[in-house]
């Protein structure tokens, strides 16, 4: 119940800042996206809510649904799983990174896009490998 | 790798949600054992042995062929 308060809590409160920052802040480009992203934690934060007062309702439903939760968090297939979508996640984020950093160089698009493109492809690259000697020298 | 468990869980007459709660794995997790899609690690698989009281090799038997 805890964890659950702290999510409400962390969700409203940036759904505050967001709604706050959105309505009033004049120096911002893009004040609508970050209303929009209020609105969007004002969502979770209910979500949230509602969750946690069905769980006070029925304790012993809210007992069995963290402990089936709990298991599916640790269990091994699922963490393999979980690591080889990861991976697959990865490969076709790179290609279509690339694909589409190709694609604007043949378009009218600003340079600086462009180059955000392939700067881009070359960070998730260099992550990827960071992480993969990091793994190495651990395991 | 071919296993034995669903011959072993079937004598004992155990459910899969059963065996699952009991190794603190989900029920698809031991289906997939079952069929053989699935290869356990190694701490997995001494957990099985140990909830059927039998040594790993007598559930799991690996074909050297198959590799």
């Amino acid at each position: 119940m805890k964890r659950e308060w702290i999510k409400l809590g962390s969700s409203a409160a940036l759904a505050a800042v967001f709604l706050v920052l959105g309505a009033f802040g004049a120096g911002f480009a893009h004040r609508d996206i970050i209303f929009y992203m209020g609105f969007g934690y004002c969502g979770a934060s209910a979500v949230t809510l509602v969750r946690m007062l069905r769980e006070r309702r029925r304790p012993e439903r809210y007992e069995a649904a963290r402990r089936e939760q709990q298991i599916i968090l640790q269990d091994e297939r699922r963490i393999m799983l979980r690591e080889k979508s990861g991976r697959a996640g990865y490969i076709i984020m790179w290609y279509t990174l690339m694909l589409i950093a190709i694609v604007l160089m043949f378009t009218p698009a600003p340079r600086w896009v462009v180059w955000c493109m392939w700067a881009l492809v070359i960070y998730q690259y260099v992550v990827g490998l960071a992480a993969f000697r990091y793994y190495m020298r651990r395991l | 790798m071919n296993n034995r468990l669903e011959e072993l869980r079937r004598a004992r007459n155990i459910r899969q949600e059963e065996l699952a709660e009991a190794l603190q794995v989900t029920r698809q997790t031991i289906g997939s054992l079952e069929n053989g899609r699935y290869n356990p690690s190694i701490l997995l698989a001494f957990k099985i042995a140990r909830y059927f009281d039998l040594a790993i090799e007598d559930i799991f038997l690996y074909e050297e062929e198959s590799q």
